[in-house]
């Protein structure tokens, strides 16, 4: 596998933007056949790196440094943009993360592939040309594949266009394959089948492959060896099994205890957050929220090691965990949460059914319905936290905005807060945070403003006063008071939305996806604030979400839905072990898992 | 950096614009109006620092009390425009519906109907004058708004935080006054001060087809249009109203794109 000269040779690469350094002297090798990880969080510089190596850095970013290919004279980094066309597509194939936006909405598939072969040689004739696209097609397992190339990329779903754009990547057998988050815009089962298409064309061709991921369950089942990535730096590189036992970075080490999201041990978010490229600091760019850092961190450590990986630590050699990283604890109540003898549900679906109008078969035809959600039964008790999962279009979001009331629904009614016959929005009501920490808090308002919202009296010093202790309560500092939503990271900005939502004490709090925009190092940090908060008072929780961890560790019931149907629902840990549904069962096989092997070789494999 | 450029020098341009307005109320060189038969056409002197026209009137205080026109027409129109197109725009952004379908039927008709046939219109009924042109300028304006409003009412309205804003309990006119009207500034601002401009030159168009501003009332406009048989003899006629038309559009223009940035608190950091 590591073999004569390596494939891809990266020395000493940095990217700069105008003002600051975003990538600092990043080099690693790719060897023949080799699939290689690199994980970092937003603003680590991976994905840049990837760019920088196939020469698609944005205008106004510069890279220097050298990157070589196996058997080409050019340096990559200083090459033409026209030298470096012959390279991309041929010897080099990239996978975007937006399936939707890297294929042209104008083209057919087919098209789009053989443009690839066309380009680099060999001139297809139509025929010959779909010919060999419907091929590529059946070799990433894409059913009726004469049809999938005939076919505009609208026409096909997330799973089969991202087998498109790694039909065009694959089109010209190429020597390496760049992947920049493949998967994240996917549901867990197309996630899934989408990387062991990958590892199987690796395998079979001996393409190599650069993987960027921020997913470290998803990387450790995809590659060889990883490279962690933190402030535009390499701080640990290794075989995937070393780096995943035995990690030596303080920074490795907390991120793979705080993605550890297995009920009964507490996963301890990393403090602070991940830093903009400005606003590191000079010396080791972790050292602000590391527990080992000292003096010695204002000095930059050097990446030093062997064969066995290499660590960019002066401190990699204190053993064990690390202080105040990781709490294992008791197992928690909330796994047994037994629905109250006489309580009464606070919020109550029966039936809840959601139809839109589809499109006309016929032109003067009857226009036929699509249920998005059909007949949903569901309560809701004080203090219990119930999770929904389901794929991209099983009716998740649908089901929260019904139960929200902000969309009615075609069949079926809710009772509860802010309904007839319910309490009101204001205190003991319903309250809601949102997917996108950005998009849900308004841009020209102050977070005064922001938190007081849901406050029945806004302007009044009692409201200023409870704004402070809600801000205190989801750990921001009292200036965040007076700035605006820009100036937060994304965490900071969810917890504002969290402080809002508990503003007016709502009896029920519905979450959708309230940590899939978020760094994996702050994400335990929302989901303890979620938790405690609804513990204190006795809220009840709906959280939608697609990763199954998620629901797992915050919640005590959970909802499968499939196709806006329920077909499970039972306590969290019962349905985690033993799925009745074969879909669940489907839904559980596909979550990648932190395979942290004994040896070497290790096959991915399940949690129990 | 940029934007506090447009800033200063836009302000620095409609305010020369404003305080010439507001001085020629109390003083100007000369009466605007008088005719002075022995002085035709004459050249920049001491008394006449731009010279007078072929009425022998004097260029300079002409042009002090045409700014007061200009003023009065963009501020007429605009302001009609942006009382009766942001409303619209909002509403129907908001609403949806069969109201969207209405207004913006009813908008796509002002589109359609000319502007110089409605200030003809207009003029017929109310006769000529300053104020009806401008109205009519002011009404065939409102559609724009409208629409440009209510594109940025439907990206707002897509936003999350109106949601939030629906489950905090909200009525619909405090989320219309608290979070959309904030969040189409930008383009209403800019829609505002490209509205100014054309209402500016519209009046100059309308007052040389003798729809606008009623002789002897000096207008940037009316003095063009006089200005043009002598455009050959003494072209500095022309020049002196063009280059005030100019810098005034211009003027509009850089504040509205310096006040545009100025009210994103996003592009704070950035300033």
């Amino acid at each position: 596998m590591n073999a004569g000269p390596p494939l891809l040779e990266v020395t000493d690469l940095t990217v700069d933007s105008q003002a600051t350094r975003l990538v600092r002297g990043v080099g690693f090798t790719v060897g023949r056949g080799e699939r290689v990880g690199i994980i970092g969080e937003s603003g680590s510089g991976k994905s840049l790196t990837a760019l920088a190596a196939l020469g698609l850095l944005d205008d106004g970013l510069r890279a220097g440094g050298s990157v070589r290919l196996a058997g080409e004279e050019l340096d990559l980094v200083s090459a033409s943009d026209r030298a470096l066309s012959a390279i991309r597509g041929k010897r080099v194939g990239m996978v975007f993360q937006e399936p939707m936006s890297a294929l042209n909405p104008v083209y057919r598939l087919g098209t789009q592939i053989t443009e690839g072969i066309r380009l680099h040689g060999t001139r297809p004739t139509r025929r010959a040309g779909h010919e060999a696209a419907a091929e590529l097609l059946e070799r990433l397992k894409l059913p009726d594949p004469h049809r999938a190339a005939r076919a505009y990329p609208h026409q096909l779903s997330g799973g089969q266009r991202q087998r498109g754009v790694l039909a065009i990547a694959l089109a010209n057998d190429p020597d390496l394959l760049i992947c920049d988050e493949p998967t994240t815009a996917l549901d867990v089962t197309v996630q899934k089948e989408i990387t062991d298409l990958i590892v199987g064309d690796s395998e079979q061709r001996g393409t190599a492959v650069l993987f960027i991921s921020h997913d470290l369950a998803l990387v450790s089942s995809v590659c060889h060896r990883v490279l962690v990535m933190y402030g535009g730096r390499i701080v640990e590189s290794g075989p995937v099994h070393r780096v995943l036992s035995a990690p030596r970075h303080p920074y490795t080490r907390a991120l793979l205890a705080t993605s550890d999201l297995t009920p009964g041990t507490r996963p301890r978010a990393i403090p602070g957050i991940v830093p903009a490229p400005g606003d590191l600091q000079a010396g080791c760019g972790f050292s602000n929220r590391c527990a080992l850092a000292d003096d010695k961190c204002a000095e930059l450590p050097p990446l030093l090691g062997g064969a066995e990986g290499a660590v960019a630590c002066w401190h990699h050699e204190v053993p064990g965990a690390l202080p105040g990283v990781r709490q294992p604890s008791a197992p928690q109540a909330q796994a047994s949460w037994e629905r109250p003898a006489d309580g009464e549900p606070v919020l109550s679906a029966r039936g809840l059914t959601r139809r839109y109008p589809g499109r006309r078969v016929r032109r003067l035809g009857r226009r036929p319905t699509v249920s998005v959600l059909d007949s949903i039964d569901l309560d809701l008790y004080a203090g219990q936290r119930v999770g929904v999962v389901g794929e991209s279009g099983a009716g998740k979001s649908t089901l929260l905005r019904l139960l929200a009331g902000l969309d009615r629904p075609s069949g079926g009614r809710v009772l509860g807060p802010g309904r007839p016959g319910g309490p009101g929005r204001g205190a003991g009501g319903l309250q809601m945070v949102f997917q996108d920490p950005m998009g849900s808090l308004d841009p020209r308002q102050r977070v005064r403003d922001i938190v007081a919202e849901p406050l029945p009296h806004r302007g009044s010093p009692a409201a200023r006063e409870r704004v402070l202790e809600l801000l205190a309560a989801v750990g921001l500092p009292e200036e965040a008071a007076g700035r605006y939503p820009h100036q937060f990271s994304g965490g900071q900005r969810q917890r504002i939305a969290i402080a809002r939502a508990l503003a007016p004490e709502p009896a029920v709090l519905l979450a959708d996806e309230p940590v899939s925009a978020l760094d994996v190092s702050v994400r335990a940090q929302v989901l303890d604030l979620l938790r405690t908060a609804t513990a204190e008072r006795d809220t009840a929780l709906c959280v939608i979400s697609h990763d199954l961890g998620v629901i797992r560790y915050l919640c005590d019931t959970v909802l499968v839905l499939r196709d806006g149907k329920a077909v499970e629902t039972g306590p969290v840990e019962s349905v985690w072990r033993a799925p009745k549904h074969p879909y669940t069962e489907q839904l559980l096989a596909a979550v990648p898992q932190l395979v942290i092997p004994d040896g070497e070789g290790s096959e991915a494999r399940r949690a129990p | 950096m940029k934007s506090r450029m447009s800033l200063t020098i836009g302000g620095a341009l409609v305010l020369l614009l404003l305080v010439t307005a507001l001085l020629s109320l109390v003083w100007t060189p000369h009466d605007a109006s008088h005719i002075d038969a022995s002085r035709q056409l004459a050249p920049p002197d001491a008394g006449h620092p731009l010279g007078t026209d072929q009425f022998g009137r004097d260029v300079l205080s002409r042009l002090m009390e045409g700014a007061r026109i200009t003023v009065f027409a963009g501020v007429v129109a605009v302001g009609i425009a942006l009382l009766a197109g942001v409303p619209m725009g909002v509403v129907s952004g908001m609403s949806g519906g069969w109201l969207d379908n209405v207004v913006m039927r009813v908008s796509d008709f002002l589109l359609a109907f000319p502007a110089l046939l409605l200030a003809i219109l207009l003029a017929a009924v109310y006769g000529t004058g300053t104020l009806t042109a401008m109205v009519a300028i002011g009404i065939a304006s409102a559609p724009g708004f409208a629409r440009v409003s209510r594109a940025a009412t439907l990206r707002v309205m897509a936003g999350e935080y109106i949601d939030a804003a629906r489950l905090a309990g909200r009525s619909r006119t405090a989320i219309a006054v608290r979070h959309v009207v904030p969040n189409i500034l930008d383009v209403v601002i800019v829609q505002a001060s490209v509205s100014f401009a054309t209402a500016v030159l519209a009046e100059a168009a309308l007052s040389y087809l003798g729809l606008g501003t009623v002789p002897p009332t000096p207008s940037w406009g009316r003095m063009l249009q006089e200005s043009q048989d002598l455009l050959f003899s003494t072209p500095e006629l022309c020049l002196w109203p063009g280059l005030a038309t100019a810098a005034a559009v211009l003027g509009l223009n850089l504040l509205g794109d310096g006040l545009r940035d100025r009210v994103d608190p996003t592009l704070e950091g950035v300033r």
